[in-house]
């Protein structure tokens, strides 16, 4: 037996076990699945069976960059999940839409439409306005004719004003 | 060693194995508690399945050193768009130290079925860059006799000003060093396929090509002082030229819309640009910048800040052809031009104008595919919808690049090469129908408004 085969033994054993230790209790499931598709409930339908089949949705609770997204979709999708490309369009959206940082003042147009909620001349009001004076905080994007301010302040917490550059 | 690489692939395994294994032990819950089970499918079977692609990644690639001086600058700077345009790397051109930084780069394209980029020098060459290693592929070097120097500066082997990739990415349209020919290239190996001769556009220069591949304008840098044409009418398939068409002076940077049925030219002494009817070979219209704008510096001696010797030098359009953006240096601007209709009523637009950093040349355009983003000649990244800099092109040091008139904008997936702008910015004819359908929709909607 070569040392990979031993390995691949080895593993499956290990496997097994922790398999059973990923056991997350029924209720404590549907309270996330409750969580999760409480963000979007139309577009959850579509997320859910791609993206809880290996894991919870405790997971992808957790708002990142659009481009960190796109790397964690690439590496799923390197680890078998596979869906139509309807799926794809709604787990974009319900990423976008949910879960996703924003850098308001170096987004691009189809980011901040995608994010922010707003149609394409927004988007490009958007990027005028920054360019003129940099937005500092949300009322400050608020103030941009044809942007929702319901939809932002739900967004607030994820919208970024001159993050550090490591994250930019 | 060999025991730690056993464990090491062993838990490796194991956590990729549990996910697995979890897998059914999720699927049944998730499938379970989907809102809409009969809308959202899961993926058991491989019907309609597509595989998620990689995220794409763009990456701007600035040949330097470019005109107007050195810059100090040498090598393909490459730029990271998708971060701010922050510095990735730079490819050198393999030079000695006593040789750098290099002769100046004339052209620059790029081909995907052969995942290269090729730039052309003042030094006689093409060069050939493997997108994989960065390393050289191949050099072209034009003819073996010395040819008949046309301008200053350029190389006695009579190569190369600026290239063009040709559709389908395998064969590049380049023009020799100013002399009245151009080469056909195999994008693959560097090997000449033939060339077509324009001896009534004798100093090879710009160029632009339709879609299509069949038609290319091909612009000399001469005029009627020279007496010769400004540019010659290409029919590509058949390499025969069909027709010259003369401008009111030299011919510097051109565009042209979807079908090339018009060219719009940069010409020396004008701080704008004239429009030829192609069909008919005809000059149809001079467009200047109200006059009190620009003559008056032009006349003085004393104003230096005129790239490449005259008021205008770089025009580009948006892919949907509605704006022509022509470059200022009287004032240090790119100016816009609204262009409806058929394209021959171009109207100046002040209220667009974008101003650009004083007193650097800002002497080419380039767009990206979508028309979204441009770069121009200073180095300045400009947001084309809101008219608006957004960004200025930096080195490694944070040293503005100030020559950013060699630049491409590639978007790689999985370091491939799988979609290339080029160096130019002309008409697209997918924009162009897209427009006048959302023109035509916006009409009907008004019209139904009453």
């Amino acid at each position: 037996m070569n040392p990979l085969s031993i390995a691949c033994v080895i593993a499956a054993s290990m496997a097994g076990l922790l398999a059973v230790c990923a056991q997350t209790p029924a209720a404590e499931l549907a309270a996330l699945n409750a969580r999760a598709s409480g963000l979007d409930a139309e577009d959850y339908s579509f997320v859910q069976p791609v993206c809880t089949r290996c894991h919870t949705p405790e997971m992808f609770l957790h708002a990142r960059s659009w481009s960190q997204w796109q790397g964690i979709f690439n590496q799923m999708s390197g680890y078998g999940a596979a869906a139509t490309q309807e799926q794809w369009d709604h787990i974009h959206h319900y990423f976008q839409q949910s879960l996703t940082f924003i850098d308001v003042n170096h987004a691009d147009e189809d980011e901040l439409s995608a994010v922010l909620g707003v149609d394409e001349r927004t988007a490009i009001a958007i990027v005028q306005r920054r360019t003129d004076h940099r937005f500092r905080t949300a009322a400050d994007v608020e103030a941009v004719p044809g942007v929702d301010k319901a939809r932002i302040e739900t967004i607030a917490p994820r919208l970024l004003f001159d993050p550090p550059a490591e994250d930019q | 060693m060999h025991t730690r690489k056993i464990l090491m692939t062993t838990a490796s395994l194991a956590v990729i194995a549990a996910m697995a294994g979890s897998v059914s032990a999720q699927g049944v819950t998730a499938r379970k508690s989907a809102a809409s089970p009969a809308r959202a499918a899961a993926p058991a079977s491989d019907a309609g399945v597509v595989p998620y692609q990689s995220p794409p990644r763009h990456l701007i690639y600035i040949a330097t050193p470019g005109d107007e001086g050195a810059d100090d600058q040498s090598g393909v700077i490459v730029l990271d768009a998708d971060h701010d345009y922050r510095f990735v790397k730079r490819i050198p051109y393999g030079l000695a130290a006593s040789e750098l930084p290099g002769p100046k780069i004339s052209g620059m394209t790029s081909s995907i079925p052969a995942n290269k980029i090729y730039v052309t020098t003042d030094g006689g060459s093409m060069i050939a860059f493997d997108l994989k290693t960065d390393k050289i592929a191949w050099t072209f070097k034009g003819e073996k006799a010395p040819v008949k120097l046309q301008r200053r500066g350029s190389a006695a082997d009579g190569c190369c000003e600026r290239p063009y990739t040709l559709p389908g990415g395998n064969t590049l349209l380049v023009a020799s060093a100013y002399n009245a020919w151009w080469y056909l290239i195999d994008a693959q190996t560097g090997k000449e396929l033939g060339r077509i001769d324009t001896p009534q556009a004798p100093r090879s220069h710009n160029l632009a090509v339709t879609a299509d591949g069949k038609t290319a304008i091909l612009a000399t840098l001469s005029g009627p002082k020279e007496g010769t044409a400004g540019v010659a009418v290409v029919d590509l398939p058949n390499r025969k030229v069909l027709r010259y068409i003369n401008f009111s002076d030299a011919v510097r940077p051109i565009t042209i819309n979807h079908d090339a049925s018009l060219v719009y030219a940069n010409v020396n002494n004008l701080d704008g640009f004239e429009i030829a009817d192609v069909k008919t070979g005809q000059m149809i219209k001079r467009m200047e910048l109200p006059g009190e704008m620009w003559k008056a510096k032009w006349a003085d001696p004393n104003h230096q800040h005129f790239g490449h010797g005259l008021p205008s030098h770089g025009i580009g359009m948006t892919p949907d052809e509605s704006e022509i953006w022509v470059t200022d240096a009287a004032n240090d601007a790119w100016q816009i031009w609204d262009n409806p209709g058929d394209g021959r009523n171009p109207v100046y637009n002040p209220s667009k104008t974008v101003p650009i950093q004083a007193g650097i040349g800002s002497s080419w355009i380039s767009m990206t595919n979508d028309g979204k983003t441009a770069f121009v000649g200073d180095g300045s990244v400009i947001d084309v919808r809101a008219h608006r800099v957004i960004a200025t092109l930096k080195d490694e040091y944070g040293r503005p690049i100030h020559s950013v008139e060699k630049v491409l904008a590639m978007t790689f997936r999985d370091g491939k090469l799988v979609e290339t702008s080029n160096q130019f910015a002309i008409g697209d004819a997918k924009a162009v129908e897209a427009r006048i359908g959302r023109e035509h929709n916006r009409q009907a909607n008004n019209n139904g408004g009453g």
